[in-house]
């Protein structure tokens, strides 16, 4: 087990390592300088000055090698937005609310979802699955960029329920936990649905049937704990979508986090910005998977022989 | 020249206005700012209501240090936290601040004597006095700040040497010798370059504040990025700011001023999206939002909506180089007289901006205590499709080819930046038959594509960053980095230089006015429109100033009714 | 305990028949569809989709608006005889105008699902079918791509190449075939342990071989449910760049661009966002039905 753990470790640092050289190079195919116009107004030495601040008069490749040394050492580089700041800060006062944010969503969308999971699959082919199966599936019919204004609009402003934006009290939050739930509702009633159908037709169900248990019985001790094991591993890549995938929810319901900023430097050409959010994005990404691994690892032994799913 | 920058990013948002109606009762606190003034103003304005107020606000500021803020958000919140020389009231004329009466100004036009109130103090408790506005400035103008408004500084006497300065030595050495000296602590006197009419105002802003050495060097490059690493000697202090959600300013007991000052809380949260910055405003979250244009036309007429116009203009630029035939000035002509303005404002922006009459916008000053654009008159192109066709075909003879080449007409990729492109490509192809496809992008890459001259045609903004015709004028001479189009008239770059230099302000202004005309009769540019922003005000709120350029808002004489 | 009397025995009646089928023998693809045309939902969603495909195509055609002309007159009208989606703020039809969208977001959906597949499949066929150190390698390649946020590819194709339909459907075909890829590999690992295969790799079969002619018509029945979960996501994608600002490049329209033009003007303009949702969700549902439909219809687990 410590082999395949070891092994799996190892995957994930040259994951990461390609993918922190891959970031790196894409931003240097960019066109164009991050400075703008202040670069145009300011004599050449100066902005030599700057340039040599910010590491960008040495050759590509010692400004790669630096670059790597620093993010080892958790040193993400300074914004160029934000000439105070650091990438490394920014993150930090920014990840909290997205990370916050998508852990009530996800919280939301598993109970919503499972139910209308549950229902659906107990009530196969009847009205009961057909409406559950058409709930879901209107979340990921309806785009967030168009529920999220609708609720601020409505909900927030004209029927003044809730607040309409803004990340103050536990009001807030609200609103964008249910925009953001939308999609994932959908993904998770579905995956349930067919997980618990594929368990009701298995050999145990039945026998479990015809030796007399109670249906509720059956369903509760039987079907749902075999049913979760799959949507449970698939769990952290879903986490992490929502984590990351906050961005449209954050610019309407204006949340301070972090899918707006990577927006917007990508947008004024935030080169530190860009590169250090993409590796953090995709650091979470894989660390995620690799626990998945191990998990998987643990509970299923065929797993860890062959050494991939 | 950051400027444009902002503006064109959130170009649904403002910079500035005229004075609004509500100012009224400032009047007497704006004429005669006396520190005893007003006996209960610290408990409020004396009807019992609450003195805090909430704002939206667009933007979270980049770094809130005198220095290196280039940003209209960095302005407004120093502007609140900090002050200078003078401070301008409702009508844009200077008053005294920090100093004690207007500067006495030398016979040359050169040197200008000011004197300081007594016993300043920083909002830590510290003296504040005329050897803070030396430092600051001889560190803005230190190459090594990088501070990308430090051309403003180089107005006086030796500043452009320390810009210069290679070496530890010469940069010790230029900053000694700069036009700025401290006679005494209560005594500041500053030599300039050449005379510059507009000067005063300009010890206004942000660029001319004082900052304290002590402080500032303590905080290494972190200058600015939190609250508690500002420091000023304003209205207000920053209290808090938490990044990218809200800035909250309290009422500071160390200004000089501070029985004037009603206001007893600020909070700012950042509010990016002008639809939620509704909902807030109408479900009473907020009691200022900037708003959009047709989000403006449900509030027409009603007392809460106000609109500031702004020094800035919004033009289109043809590149000569890349595309030949636009060096030919009936063809650019043609161009520009296929374009309907009026439809333009009405279609497009719906924000009270009006169609362009010349380069220099509405409101701006020409150096000479006159608007510049009263005494120019209209200057532009008029919109006339029948002969805009005569004249492109005209044009297209003369430069020797059958129809124009393929055209692209390059934006920002906002929203209205984006309707702003597909109107000028559908005026286009209906007034002129010509196909020119959008090409609409994310700011930066716009702006580093407009600086480095690679497009064809391209639709962007300029705002003042001085009240003074010269900012608008000499980015087209010959060689200047925002002469992306490469357009050259020697009449033009002699009539601009000359203006430079000259001591009378009544010529200058008559220069500068000729030259605008050669600019506008060549179609080397082509202004669209002059921007206006509306905004929403709870009819509550008195006294808050909303200048058309430089801060975004001025809090120093707002109350709660 | 009594015996059973052999009287209560009696011989069954002789079907004259015996030999003949009863039910008629049915291909892969006819029995598939049989169950499909049962599904009353996923019936329903082909057959919205059918018409959308057709509105999209007939509706710009035998319409006398187009999609750009600006009717400065004729600004923000609502729903008429004339115009019966209404005007936006430019005076152009809507209704021309969400149906070149739907066109546009079609073409997007139907081009990037194409080139997802073709690599999909052949990547993970090929990464499943040799296994060990290449497939463990193709997996790590999987992993990185996967990990790179779509929004910053986007943009930077954006930014070289320009805005519009060709730098969406590369950007998406880039990271989309990931899922894909993964998908036809996990069923592929399943299938070259069978029996078949092994005979036809006996028998002296090349790789290629068996991959193409083994191998992926055991997938196709997977392929086909994949795409209807596909092309909305590329239609999805698009409307999210639009929501960025960098999607296509006006005055073309998509539904993706409307939709978001129409979410600015939802308090005034009801119409101008009620429309092109309805039918851009109409699109979406429909596919996501249909998709869950042909995964029962194909699934041979589900056979009777």
């Amino acid at each position: 087990m410590l082999k395949y753990v070891l092994r799996r470790f190892v995957y994930m640092v040259i994951t990461l390592w390609v993918i922190i050289t891959a970031t790196f190079f894409l931003m240097k195919l960019l066109p164009g300088n991050p400075f703008g116009e202040a670069a145009a107004k300011m004599p050449p030495e100066n902005l030599a000055i700057l340039k040599a601040q910010y590491g960008l008069d040495k050759p590509e490749w010692q400004q790669y090698l630096k670059y790597l040394g620093n993010v080892v050492k958790g040193d993400l580089g300074v914004s160029y937005q934000f000439p105070t700041r650091t990438v490394v800060e920014v993150i930090k006062q920014s990840f909290p609310a997205s990370l916050e944010l998508g852990i009530e969503s996800l919280a939301l969308s598993v109970i919503v979802g499972l139910t209308l999971g549950i229902i659906a699959a107990l009530r196969h082919n009847k009205w009961q699955d057909y409406s559950s199966m058409f709930i879901a599936l209107i979340g990921i019919s309806i785009p967030s960029f168009v529920v999220a204004p609708l609720l601020s609009l409505y909900v927030g402003n004209k029927w003044g329920i809730l607040p309409p934006g803004l990340w103050e009290g536990p009001e807030n939050r609200i609103l964008p936990a249910i925009a953001l739930a939308f999609g994932t509702i959908a993904i998770l009633a579905r995956m349930m649905r067919a997980s618990m159908l594929e368990v009701a037709s298995l050999d145990y169900i039945k026998t479990a049937k015809s030796k007399g248990l109670a249906t509720g019985k059956i369903v509760v001790s039987h079907m749902l704990r075999n049913a979760i094991l799959p949507i449970v591993t698939i769990l952290g890549p879903i986490a992490v979508n929502v984590i990351t995938g906050t961005l449209v929810v954050e610019s309407v319901f204006v949340i301070p986090g972090l899918g707006y900023q990577f927006v917007s430097s990508i947008t004024t050409l935030d080169y530190t910005m860009i590169t250090g959010l993409t590796i953090f994005y995709a650091a979470i990404l894989i660390v995620v998977m690799f626990l998945t691994d191990i998990v998987y690892g643990l509970v299923d032994p065929r797993i860890r022989m062959s050494g991939r799913r | 020249m950051k400027f444009k920058k902002i503006f064109s990013t959130a170009m649904a948002v403002t910079l500035a206005g005229t004075l609004l109606a509500a100012c009224g009762n400032n009047n007497s606190n704006n004429s005669s700012p006396s520190p005893s003034g007003s006996a209960s103003a610290t408990t409020g304005s004396g009807t019992g209501s609450k003195q805090e107020l909430v704002m939206n606000y667009r933007a979270d500021p980049p770094a809130l240090d005198v220095s290196i803020a280039e940003s209209a958000a960095s302005f407004t919140i120093l502007g609140a936290i900090s002050e200078g020389l003078y401070r301008l009231d409702k009508d844009m004329n200077p008053e005294p601040a920090l100093a004690a009466e207007l500067p006495k100004i030398s016979d040359d036009g050169l040197t200008y004597t000011i004197k300081l109130r007594d016993g300043l103090k920083w909002a830590n408790g510290e003296p504040l006095t005329a050897k803070d506005f030396v430092y600051s400035y001889q560190r803005t103008l230190d190459p090594a700040t990088k501070a990308s408004y430090a051309f403003i500084l180089t107005w006086l006497k030796g500043g452009q040497a320390v810009q210069d300065a290679k070496t530890p030595d010469e940069l010790k050495k230029a900053q000694d010798e700069l036009g700025v000296k401290a006679i005494d602590d209560t005594t500041l006197e500053i030599t300039l370059d050449q005379p510059r009419a507009y000067f005063t105002a300009q010890l206004a802003f942000l660029n001319y504040y004082p900052q304290n050495e002590k402080f500032v060097s303590a905080q290494g490059d972190k200058s600015g990025a939190d609250a508690d690493k500002v420091l000023g000697a304003g209205p207000f202090v920053l209290k808090s700011w938490n990044h990218e959600q809200q800035l909250v300013l309290v009422k500071n007991p160390e200004y000089w001023d501070a029985a004037n000052v009603k206001l007893d809380k600020v909070t700012l949260n950042i509010v990016k999206d002008t639809g939620t910055g509704l909902n807030l405003y109408e479900s009473n979250k907020t009691d200022y939002a900037d708003i959009k244009g047709d989000q403006m036309k449900a509030y027409e007429g009603k007392s809460e909506l106000h609109r500031k116009s702004e020094l800035v203009t919004g033009y289109l630029n043809f590149q000569q180089t890349k595309v030949p035939a636009f060096a030919n000035v009936k063809v650019r002509k043609a161009m520009s007289m296929a374009i309907d303005r009026e439809g333009l404002v009405n279609v497009v922006l719906k924000n009270g901006s009006v169609p362009a009459t010349g380069y220099v916008p509405n409101g701006n000053s020409d150096g000479n205590g006159q608007e510049f654009r009263k005494s120019a008159g209209d200057t532009e192109v008029a919109f006339d499709a029948a002969q805009a066709k005569t004249l492109l075909a005209e044009g297209l003879k003369e430069v020797g080819i059958a129809s124009l080449p393929k055209l692209t007409v390059m934006g920002d990729d906002t929203e209205t930046g984006k309707k702003l492109l597909e109107f000028l490509v559908s005026q286009w192809k209906t007034n002129l038959g010509v196909d020119v496809a959008t090409e609409p992008l994310p700011h930066a890459t716009r702006l580093e594509k407009e600086l480095s001259k690679n497009y064809s045609i391209v639709s962007t903004l300029w705002g003042a960053d001085y009240n003074d015709p010269m900012t608008w004028l000499d980015m087209y001479l010959t060689g200047g980095p925002f002469n992306t189009q490469d357009w050259k008239n020697d009449k033009y770059n002699e009539l601009v230089k000359a203006a430079e230099k000259n001591l009378d302000n009544a010529a200058r202004a008559e220069q500068l006015k000729e030259a605008e005309k050669i600019l506008m009769d060549e179609a080397a540019v082509f202004p669209l429109y002059f921007r206006s922003s509306p905004f929403l005000i709870k009819d509550k709120v008195d006294g808050l100033i909303l200048p058309p350029y430089g801060p975004d808002f001025e809090l120093k004489w707002t109350s709660v009714k | 305990m009594d015996m059973i009397s052999k009287d209560q025995f009696q011989p069954a009646e002789k079907t004259t028949n015996a030999n003949s089928i009863v039910r008629p023998s049915l291909t892969y693809w006819q029995d598939a569809w049989r169950r499909l045309r049962s599904n009353k939902m996923a019936m329903t969603g082909l057959i919205v989709l059918v018409i959308m495909t057709l509105l999209a195509i007939f509706a710009p055609l035998f319409s006398k608006f187009d999609y750009e002309t600006q009717y400065l007159m004729d600004t923000d009208l609502k729903p008429s005889w004339t115009h019966f989606f209404g005007t936006d703020d430019f005076g152009r039809d809507l209704w021309t105008r969400v149906w070149w969208g739907t066109r546009i977001s079609l073409f997007i959906g139907l081009v990037a699902a194409t080139l997802d597949l073709v690599i999909g499949v052949l990547y993970g066929g090929i990464s499943a079918y040799f296994g060990g150190k290449v497939d463990n390698v193709m997996q790590r390649v999987i992993e990185i791509i996967y990990s790179i946020p779509l929004l910053l590819l986007a943009i930077i194709l954006i930014v070289f190449m320009g805005p519009g339909i060709k730098s969406i459907i590369i950007a998406y075909a880039i990271t989309g075939w990931v899922g894909t890829a993964r998908l036809v590999r996990g069923q592929i690992l399943l299938l070259k342990e069978q029996e078949f295969v092994l005979a036809a790799r006996t028998l002296g079969a090349k790789p290629s071989r068996i991959i193409l002619q083994h191998l992926i018509p055991n997938v196709i029945g997977l392929i086909v449910v994949q795409i209807t979960f596909i092309v909305p996501l590329a239609i999805f994608f698009e409307s999210f760049l639009s929501f960025i600002g960098v999607g296509i490049r006006p005055p073309m329209a998509s539904l993706g661009n409307l939709i978001n033009d129409g979410a600015h003007y939802m308090r005034y303009q009801p119409h101008r966002i009620i429309y092109p949702t309805i039918v851009f969700s109409m699109i979406l549902l429909s596919f996501n039905i249909l998709g869950d439909g042909l995964r029962d219809a194909l699934d041979p687990k589900m056979r009777k």
